[in-house]
């Protein structure tokens, strides 16, 4: 066998850096399988939002005329609003959509108000990720700390298994359960780690900006706590003045970049203070070899270049910073980047579920077995997973906002405590698998029967279609080890 | 990206699968340098090879990519095979013994403390430590960008560091006065 690179452990250390691992996972693992599970899903909340509009239709390209006209019919509409926001088509997202501070629409190429975007399963599943659907300051900043912990655990697995990277091919799938249990767990961890360090890490930066940008001003800024903000994405590009006047310049602003810049592939347009004095566009332009969220281009309403963010070319912090967003969610390289990043993420939901198994296995080894917190544990896995295709028939059926919130926490727990009263924990997984799949399948034929489906939207075709084959999979599955012959859950005549 | 960039990309990738095989083979039947050597290589050079068709996206991509079919090639036999909390197991039968309320009361606080420390406390210690950092590293003049996100960055490892390191900790009255005593130093380092 190889030597190994890492440096030797004494034993007292691997056996604390163990227990550290081992008291962090039962403390944050719950709530941290549900922050992973929902930002896994939530790696296609531009997708799953359209979904539940399937019945709209693809954009290719929109004229700066068209987009001229829909800011002016947002402003006739939200007059108050503070800002406008358009996002026009681009290479891999055949969409157009705006809106302002207090509604946003969707709209057909020629600048048709179709209907306004409703996604109550999206909202839903976005306030679960980003704020755990707590008030959202406290929620950001609860979330972001599991982010922090997660790195914590990364930092304690690997102080805890000297020889994570000398056994890094290596997996036992035979014999004891814990050992396979434990191989999957660590394997998994050690080839996922850099996703796994760059998921928590850029979470826990893009969550932890208030925190952090408060201590900061503390420590540096004299107690402004923008400062931070200004340090690294600059300040204001025009002073305030709210005088009134006409909206323009949008299309003037687009005909600008297109001869200035020709290749910037603009994908956001957004007209701060519009209709005041100091009303100017800052254009958003995808850079598709960067992993920054993009390139911004600030235009007065005359087509004047005002200033460039230079994110692309700026200081390489700026540069870091802006490339939080999209290495978090995988967006960058299409619905191609966004699957291996879902099947990553699927990953990581085996890692935190594995890491409780190997306790509950250890427990049973030393003659500590609890069945009903091992009943739990899998009502909950299961339950709580199972609980995201329940919700959204729920939101196709009509309930919204808290209601959504209610019914999956109502429900999680539910699956859970009936989980620990009446089953097992392998019975639970069976059961709740079962669920999973028949609701992964209902969804998709719900929707087929409400007929909201619009057969040029590939994106919705294709998620309906994945569902219907998870779905599938997970039902058959279910049923087959139904009627397989089980193992004793647990064998207690084995060993005296 | 052009069709050069795709075909260049495409071979870099079957080049780093190409090399984690090598590096897997090596570690099969271990004492051959040369080729553990040419496995690592060819893993740097299709990282490289991406990073010049299209920059830091480029590797990104080629590592998610090359992360989830190792992870999935290692683990995807298990993930079909292993019964979780079902496989049958020995267990041993041991007579336990159930702890008395004041116990249970100081095993509860003293659980809640240990939460307090490597959380929030932890959290503040990182965060003013990274407060302090950005007091000596930020420029009089010019850009600011640099030592703002190397210090925010350094900030959240500490924060995890520290709370691993609090935790290994087996004394409590240890634990305390270490995390009490960083965080009195890092505070008079970011604020006097």
């Amino acid at each position: 066998m190889a030597k190994s690179l890492w440096p030797k452990s004494s034993s007292e250390r691997v056996d604390s850096a163990l227990s550290a691992h081992t008291v962090m996972g039962l403390v944050i693992s719950a709530l941290l399988f549900v922050i992973c599970v929902s930002g896994t899903i939530a790696v296609f909340e531009d997708e799953l939002e359209w979904w539940e509009q399937a019945g709209t239709p693809a954009v290719h390209e929109v004229s700066p005329a068209v987009m001229q006209a829909t800011a002016d019919e947002i402003m006739r509409r939200d007059p108050e609003t503070t800002h406008l926001y358009l996002y026009p088509p681009r290479d891999n997202w055949p969409r157009f959509v705006a809106g302002g501070d207090n509604g946003v629409f969707v709209l057909d190429a020629d600048g048709t108000f179709l209907r306004e975007l409703k996604a109550p399963w999206n909202d839903f599943l976005i306030e679960l990720h980003y704020y755990l659907t707590l008030p959202h300051q406290p929620g950001m900043i609860l979330v972001a700390i599991f982010g922090v912990m997660l790195v914590s655990m990364a930092i304690s697995g690997l102080l805890a298994h000297p020889r994570i990277f000398r056994d890094a091919f290596r997996f036992r799938r035979h014999g004891q359960a814990r050992l396979a249990q434990a191989d999957l767990h660590n394997r998994l961890s050690v080839w996922t780690a850099p996703f796994l360090v760059a998921v928590a890490g850029t979470g826990a930066m893009i969550g932890l900006f208030g925190v952090v940008a408060l201590v900061f001003a503390q420590t540096n800024y004299e107690g402004d706590t923008k400062k931070l903000a200004e340090a690294i994405f600059g300040g204001e590009v025009v002073e305030p003045d709210t005088t009134r006047t006409p909206l323009n310049g949008i299309d003037t602003a687009l005909i600008s970049l297109e001869r200035d810049i020709p290749d910037a592939n603009p994908f956001i347009v957004i007209v701060h203070e519009p209709g005041t004095r100091s009303q100017h566009i800052e254009i958003y332009g995808d850079e598709t070899d960067r992993l920054i969220y993009g390139e911004t281009y600030t235009y007065s309403t005359d087509g004047e270049l005002l200033a460039t963010g230079h994110n692309a070319d700026g200081p390489m912090g700026q540069q870091v910073a802006m490339s939080m967003y999209r290495l978090h969610f995988g967006d960058f390289g299409g619905a191609l980047m966004k699957s291996i990043y879902f099947l990553l993420g699927i990953l990581l939901c085996i890692i935190v579920a594995t890491g409780l198994n190997i306790y509950f296995l250890k427990r049973r080894e030393k003659g500590r077995h609890a069945p009903r917190l091992e009943a739990m544990w899998s009502g909950w896995i299961w339950g709580s997973t199972a609980m995201f295709p329940i919700t959204l028939i729920a939101s196709m059926l009509g309930l919204a906002g808290a209601g959504l919130i209610a019914l999956y926490w109502l429900g999680s727990v539910a699956f859970s405590v009936g989980a620990t009263i009446w089953m097992t924990a392998a019975s639970a997984g069976r059961a709740f698998r079962l669920v999973l799949g028949l609701a992964l399948l209902a969804a998709p034929l719900l929707q087929l029967i409400r007929g909201d489906v619009d057969g040029s939207n590939a994106y919705a075709l294709t998620a309906s279609a994945l569902m219907l084959v998870t779905g599938a999979a997970f039902a058959a599955k279910a049923v087959r080890a139904r009627h397989a012959p089980q193992g004793d859950a647990v064998a207690p005549s084995r060993v005296g | 990206m052009t069709l050069t960039d795709y075909a260049l990309a495409i071979l870099s990738t079957c080049g780093g699968l190409a090399g984690l095989a090598l590096l897997f083979a090596v570690w099969r039947k271990p004492g051959r340098p040369l080729l553990l050597g040419l496995g690592w290589a060819l893993v740097t050079a299709s990282l490289v090879v991406w990073f010049l068709v299209n920059l830091d996206r480029g590797v990104a991509q080629v590592s998610s990519l090359l992360m989830l079919l190792v992870a999935f090639a290692i683990t995807w036999p298990g993930l079909k095979g292993v019964n979780g909390l079902q496989a049958p197991v020995r267990v041993r039968k041991v007579a336990l013994a159930r702890p008395s309320a004041s116990q249970l009361a100081v095993r509860i606080g003293s659980g809640v403390w240990t939460f307090l420390l490597a959380g929030p406390i932890a959290g503040a210690i990182a965060l003013y430590a990274g407060g302090a950092l950005l007091r000596v590293t930020a420029p009089d003049t010019g850009n600011p960008a640099n030592a703002a996100v190397t210090a925010y960055i350094i900030s959240l490892f500490l924060w995890a560091l520290i709370s691993t390191l609090l935790l290994m900790e087996k004394h409590s009255l240890r634990r305390t006065l270490y995390a009490g005593g960083a965080l009195a130093v890092v505070l008079c380092a970011a604020l006097l």
